[in-house]
């Protein structure tokens, strides 16, 4: 079967045919795939899998952390995930490698760094550049919440969500210049949701899809909330608000302004996770610049109200997606050549 | 102060609107924020200006005394050295 991901045709084959259903099924679980039955983009993504034993590979080494490894090689990349691999040819789009039962049979969320990894290098070969990145709409203006894990990006996500809004996902984004300027698309499907989150909203318990035994640092469990907030899925926006979320103790969320310079810095550290050719980061970098420069950008002090008074947050929020809503910089100190920024607290808009 | 400071080759610079600078360092994703002044040392740095050299072009530009000047360019120079974002040469380069 054909699926298409951000536009991009992706097919999964594989010896015995039988794996490939498995492993689209797993794809399916957690990326935005859709079903697609035309002729689709001119480069395609292809998984195959076959029952062969990893030959020795030489390579550097590029990402080393429990569970992933990532070798760049001639062709591209070589990641390995305990005793299953992937070979990547960035020039063909094909992935190739084997999967091992255990990993098949692994929770989704041990299973998601591998492909993750996987389909992230083989997009951006193409222009489409993963963000670490939730994407919600307001009457058809797009914001990004950048952030860090546990900065509250799915959090208000799901305030948002529950208040009216469409989202495209709570944590990863792809980033492309689309015909009509910047585009963030669609990419990660579930919503990662800490244990704390189902006391405050109850409705997400019922779809969680399973947590990873082996993550327990993180406490996070999947959540399909496609059934929990019907019709408002949303593959693409155009970005023109940044948010960064943090949460805090306060009572009342409100809103920090950012200059441009201060939002890069931001995206760089919190939610490019910048790859691995020259050629890539430049082209990469280059878009984030654009995205910044063309985008407002605002620290956003999450208060309790997220959780009590969600629709004052939407509130708050919405009037940024107002036209000619006043894009504020905070002032950027010239007094020494370190360039060092000092942010500027406001009140809420 | 005759040593030569200069942008390492894995170095790419962004010029942001309001006129700062980002260098990014492309294997390690080292970056710093450099101001208008910052930015006017790293381009000196690009023309393979002496340290001392900088500190005459800060004196000359800014109402400062070149203690102080010499004094910045190298806090500047030290801060992007510890961020692998320069290399140090020492060179000896015509006064300029």
């Amino acid at each position: 079967m054909k699926y298409s991901l951000c536009g991009v045709i992706l097919r999964v084959f594989s010896i015995p045919a039988s794996r490939a259903a498995c492993v689209t099924r797993t794809l399916e679980s957690l990326f935005s795939l859709m079903p697609s039955s035309g002729p689709g983009s001119e480069f395609r993504v292809e998984i195959f899998l076959r029952d062969l034993p990893e030959e020795e590979v030489s390579g550097e080494v590029v990402f080393d952390a429990p569970g992933l490894r990532a070798l760049r090689t001639e062709q591209g990349y070589h990641l390995q995930s305990g005793g299953s691999y992937l070979g990547l040819d960035m020039r063909s789009g094909l992935a190739a490698g084997w999967l091992s039962e255990a990993f098949l049979n692994s929770p989704l969320e041990d299973q998601r760094g591998l492909f993750l990894f996987a389909l992230l290098l083989l997009l951006s070969g193409q222009g489409l550049y993963g963000l670490h990145a939730g994407g919600v709409v307001w009457d058809g203006c797009g914001f990004l919440l950048v952030g860090d894990s546990g900065s509250g990006k799915t959090t208000l996500t799901c305030a948002l969500a529950r208040s009216g809004w469409q989202y495209l996902s709570d944590d990863s984004v792809l980033l492309t210049r689309g015909k009509e300027g910047l585009e963030a698309l669609a990419f990660g499907r579930p919503f990662h949701c800490a244990q704390a989150m189902f006391r405050h909203f109850p409705e997400l318990k019922s779809r969680a899809i399973g947590a990873s035994e082996q993550s327990p640092v993180f406490g996070k469990q999947l959540v399909d909330v496609a059934p929990i907030y019907p019709g408002r899925f949303r593959s693409s926006t155009r970005p023109q608000v940044i948010l960064f979320p943090e949460i805090t103790r306060a009572r009342c969320t409100r809103l920090v302004p950012l200059d441009s310079t201060a939002a890069l810095l931001r995206i760089l550290s919190e939610g490019a996770g910048l790859l691995h050719s020259r050629q890539s980061m430049t082209d990469q970098v280059t878009l984030l610049v654009d995205l910044v420069r063309n985008a407002s950008a605002f620290r956003v002090m999450i208060g309790a109200d997220v959780h009590h008074e969600p629709h004052k947050v939407s509130v708050l929020l919405r009037q940024l997606a107002k036209p000619g809503a006043a894009r504020r910089s905070a002032s950027s100190p010239i007094s020494n050549l370190r360039g060092d920024h000092t942010d500027e607290l406001c009140s809420a808009a | 102060m005759n040593c030569v400071p200069q942008p390492d080759p894995d170095v790419v610079t962004t010029i942001m609107p309001d006129g700062d600078m980002i260098p990014l360092h492309l294997r390690t994703r080292q970056y710093f924020s450099l101001n208008k002044t910052g930015t006017l040392m790293w381009e000196l740095m690009m023309k393979s200006t002496t340290i001392a050299g900088m500190g005459r072009a800060l004196f000359d530009r800014f109402e400062v005394t070149p203690e102080a000047a010499e004094e910045t360019v190298s806090e500047l120079i030290e801060d992007l050295k510890s961020h692998r974002l320069i290399r140090i040469s020492g060179r000896e380069e015509p006064i300029r």
